[in-house]
C-alpha cells in the first residue's frame, strides 16, 4: 500500500465540563503513511486518546478533516462507519479488553464473525492468528488462565486476524513488565510488516520507541513534531 | 456472533444461574397459583358442570349460586313440567348428611338425591356397581376417593380398606347399603359425595316441609331457553337458568364474594414482582459487568442490529430455560399431587398465560440491558 493511511488536518475536538468546554484536540495535523509504524506520544491529557478515538472512528471530530484509508468516517452513516471499522481497523487496548467468558480462540474469532465469516472459518483463522503470536497451544484457555503478556498477545491476534489495513493500539505495553512489553512490541511490529498493516500506537513508554518508524509528539491538543526516533534513545523525537 | 453472545452469558455461571432460577421461580409460582386458583374455581361449579343431558336448572328465585339452596316444595316440579317448551323436569336434592362408620367415627358428606324413576343427574363413571343399583332398598353410591379415604371401612384389627359394594354405613341413623363406587369431580368442600334416590334422601334427612333443591329440566327440541326461562318465572315464580348460565353465575358469585381471587392474585403479583425483579436486576448487573465488552464490540464494528440480536438471544435464552424449568417443576408437582387434596388444573391457557408473563419479565429485563448497550459510547474503550 502506498500513500497516507491516516491523513488529519486541523482536527479539533472539545468536551463539555463543569468549567465550560475543554479543548482536547485543537488543530492537530497528522499523516501516517501506509505500512509504517507511527507512535503518538506526549504527556497525559495532551489529547492522544481523543485523537486516536477520532482516527479509529469511535469519536466524531468538531472541526478539521480526517481521512482514514482515504475515507472520511464522519461523513458515513453509523452503520457504514461500523462496517468500515470492522473491515479495515484492528484494535489493541491498554487493558486487553478480552471477553473473560470466551476462550482465547473464541476471542480472536470475534472480528471474523463480525465480518460475516462462518464459525468454522473464523475458528480456523483465529487459530492461525494465535499461532502467529505463538499461543496456538493456549487456544482453549480463557483470559484468566493466561498471563498479562499472553493476554496482550491474544489481543494482538484479535487485532490482526481479519487483515485490517490499520491497527490502532492504545498503550499496548503499559500493563506489562519491560521484558514482556518488548516482546509484545516485537511481535506487533513483525505482524504489521508481514501483513502490510499500518500501525498507530499511542504510548507513554519511551523504552519501546525503537519500534517506531516515526514518532509524533503531541502536547496541548496539537502535534508538535514528527520524526524518526533517535537510535538507542527514544526519550524524544529528534 | 449469537454463539459469542450466549457464551458470554452462559460462561458467567453464577449470574446465568441466578437469572434462570429466578425466572424458573417466577414461572413456578405464577403457574402454581394460577393452576390452583383454576382448580378451586372449577371445583365450585363442578356439580353443575358434571351433570349432562339437561338444559336448565330451576331454583328458588333468591338462589344466587349453586350452593345457595333455598328449598322448594315438591309440587314445583309439576308446575315446571307445565311450562311451555319443557320436555320433562325431574327433582334433585342436594344437602349434607353425617355418615357414621362401623367404628363409630363420623364424616360430614354431601348427599344427593336423584329422581327415583329416571336417576337423571347421577354419576356417569362407575368404578363398581351400576347407577341402576340405586333402586335396591337403602342403596347408595360413594365416590372412589372417599371410599378409599374418609369413608374407608375400618378393620377390626386396625387399619382400613376401601369401601366396597355390600358394605353398610349409617346415614343420620338410617341404614344405608353401598351399591356402587363412582369416580367424580372434586367439589369445593372436598367432602365425600353420596348419591341415593330422591325419595330415600328425603327419608334419610330430617323431615322438613320443603326439601326440593333443584328442578332439572330438558327443553323440547327448538324451544328457546330464554323464553322458557321467562315463562318459568311468570308461571311458577321460580328462576330457570341454563347449565352454562348457572355455572357462570355461581362462579361470578364465588369470585365476587370470597377472597380467593384477591389472595391468589396477590400471590401471583408478588411472585411476578419478586421473581421478575430478581431476574431483571441480575440481568441488569450482567449488562453492567459486560458493558465494556459490548463497547469493545461496538468499537470493533458490531452494528446495532448485531448487538440487539445478541442481547435478545441472551434474554430469550434465559427466559426459555427458566420457563422450561419452572413449567417442568410445576408439571412434576401436579403429577406428584394427583389424587391428593391439593389439585392443580394445568390448562394450556394457564401455561400460555404464565409464558406470556415470563416473556414479559425477560423482555423488560432484556430491553433495559439493550438500552444500556445501544447507548454505549464506543470511545470508552480508549479511556
Amino acid at each position: 500500500m502506498t500513500g497516507a493511511a491516516v491523513l488529519c488536518r486541523g482536527v479539533g475536538k472539545s468536551y463539555p465540563s463543569a468549567a465550560g468546554r475543554v479543548q482536547a484536540v485543537s488543530g492537530a495535523d497528522l499523516e501516517v503513511r501506509a505500512g509504517e509504524v507511527m507512535f503518538l506520544v506526549g504527556p497525559s491529557g495532551c489529547g492522544k486518546t481523543t485523537l486516536i478515538s477520532i482516527i479509529a472512528g469511535v469519536l466524531r471530530r468538531d472541526t478539521g478533516e480526517c481521512r482514514i484509508l482515504g475515507t472520511d468516517l464522519d461523513t458515513l452513516a453509523p452503520a457504514a462507519a461500523s462496517a468500515f471499522r470492522r473491515r479495515h481497523i484492528g484494535f489493541v487496548f491498554q487493558a486487553f479488553n478480552l471477553i473473560p467468558t470466551l476462550t482465547a480462540q473464541e476471542n480472536v474469532a470475534v472480528p471474523m464473525l463480525l465480518n460475516g465469516a462462518a464459525r468454522s472459518a473464523a475458528r480456523r483463522a483465529a487459530l492461525e492468528a494465535l499461532e502467529a503470536v505463538e499461543l496456538g497451544a493456549h487456544a482453549a484457555k480463557r483470559p484468566s488462565q493466561l498471563s498479562g503478556g499472553q493476554q496482550q498477545r491474544v489481543a494482538l491476534a484479535r487485532a490482526i486476524v481479519h487483515g485490517p489495513a490499520l491497527v490502532v493500539c492504545d498503550e499496548p505495553t503499559s500493563a506489562l513488565d519491560h521484558h514482556t512489553g518488548m516482546e509484545v512490541m516485537r511481535l506487533l511490529r513483525r505482524l504489521a510488516h508481514e501483513r502490510d498493516s499500518t500501525l498507530l500506537v499511542v504510548t507513554h513508554d519511551h523504552r519501546i520507541y525503537e519500534f517506531a518508524d516515526r514518532i509524533a509528539e503531541m502536547d496541548d491538543g496539537r502535534i508538535l513534531r514528527v520524526g524518526a526516533p533517535r537510535p538507542n534513545d527514544g526519550s524524544t523525537v529528534p | 456472533m449469537l454463539s459469542v453472545a450466549w457464551t458470554m452469558l452462559a460462561g458467567d455461571r453464577a449470574k446465568c444461574l441466578g437469572i434462570v432460577l429466578s425466572l424458573a421461580f417466577t414461572t413456578l409460582l405464577i403457574t402454581q397459583q394460577g393452576a390452583m386458583l383454576q382448580s378451586i374455581l372449577s371445583s365450585t361449579t363442578s356439580f353443575v358442570d358434571s351433570i349432562g343431558g339437561i338444559d336448565m336448572w330451576v331454583t328458588d328465585p333468591r338462589s344466587a349460586y349453586i350452593d345457595d339452596i333455598k328449598a322448594m316444595t315438591d309440587t314445583q316440579v309439576n308446575r315446571v313440567r307445565g311450562v311451555p317448551g319443557v320436555a320433562w323436569a325431574v327433582p334433585l336434592y342436594k344437602g349434607s348428611i353425617r355418615a357414621r362408620l362401623p367404628d363409630g367415627s363420623s364424616q360430614n358428606s354431601q348427599f344427593i338425591g336423584l329422581d327415583d324413576a329416571t336417576l337423571i343427574g347421577g354419576p356417569g363413571d362407575m368404578v363398581a356397581g351400576t347407577l341402576a343399583d340405586l333402586r335396591v332398598a337403602d342403596g347408595i353410591l360413594v365416590d372412589v376417593d372417599a371410599a378409599g379415604g374418609r369413608l374407608a371401612y375400618p378393620l377390626s384389627g386396625g387399619g382400613t380398606r376401601p369401601l366396597a359394594p355390600g358394605d353398610t354405613l349409617e346415614l343420620n341413623d338410617h341404614h344405608a347399603r353401598v351399591m356402587g363406587i363412582y369416580r367424580g369431580r372434586k367439589n369445593f368442600q372436598s367432602q365425600p359425595v353420596i348419591y341415593t334416590t330422591y325419595e330415600r334422601a328425603k327419608a334419610f334427612v330430617p323431615s322438613e316441609r320443603k326439601l326440593l333443591s333443584y328442578v332439572l329440566v330438558k327443553l323440547k327440541p327448538g324451544a328457546d331457553s330464554a323464553a322458557v326461562s321467562r315463562d318459568i318465572a311468570r308461571l311458577t315464580g321460580l328462576k330457570g337458568r341454563t347449565t352454562r348460565e348457572f355455572s357462570e353465575e355461581s362462579l361470578r358469585w364465588f369470585i365476587a364474594n370470597t377472597g380467593v381471587l384477591m389472595n391468589f392474585g396477590l400471590s401471583t403479583v408478588i411472585a411476578f414482582v419478586i421473581g421478575g425483579g430478581i431476574a431483571g436486576m441480575t440481568f441488569h448487573n450482567f449488562m453492567l459487568d459486560n458493558q465494556r465488552h459490548f463497547a469493545v464490540l461496538r468499537a470493533m464494528g458490531a452494528g446495532s442490529g448485531t448487538l440487539i440480536a445478541m442481547v435478545a438471544l441472551q434474554a430469550a435464552g434465559v427466559t426459555l430455560i427458566g420457563y422450561g424449568i419452572g413449567i417442568g417443576a410445576i408439571a412434576l408437582f401436579a403429577f406428584a399431587m394427583a389424587g391428593s387434596e391439593i389439585t392443580l388444573t394445568l390448562t394450556w391457557s394457564m401455561i400460555g398465560a404464565s409464558a406470556a408473563v415470563v416473556v414479559l419479565v425477560g423482555g423488560v429485563s432484556g430491553s433495559f440491558g439493550l438500552r444500556r448497550v445501544l447507548t454505549l459510547d464506543p470511545a470508552v474503550v480508549f479511556k
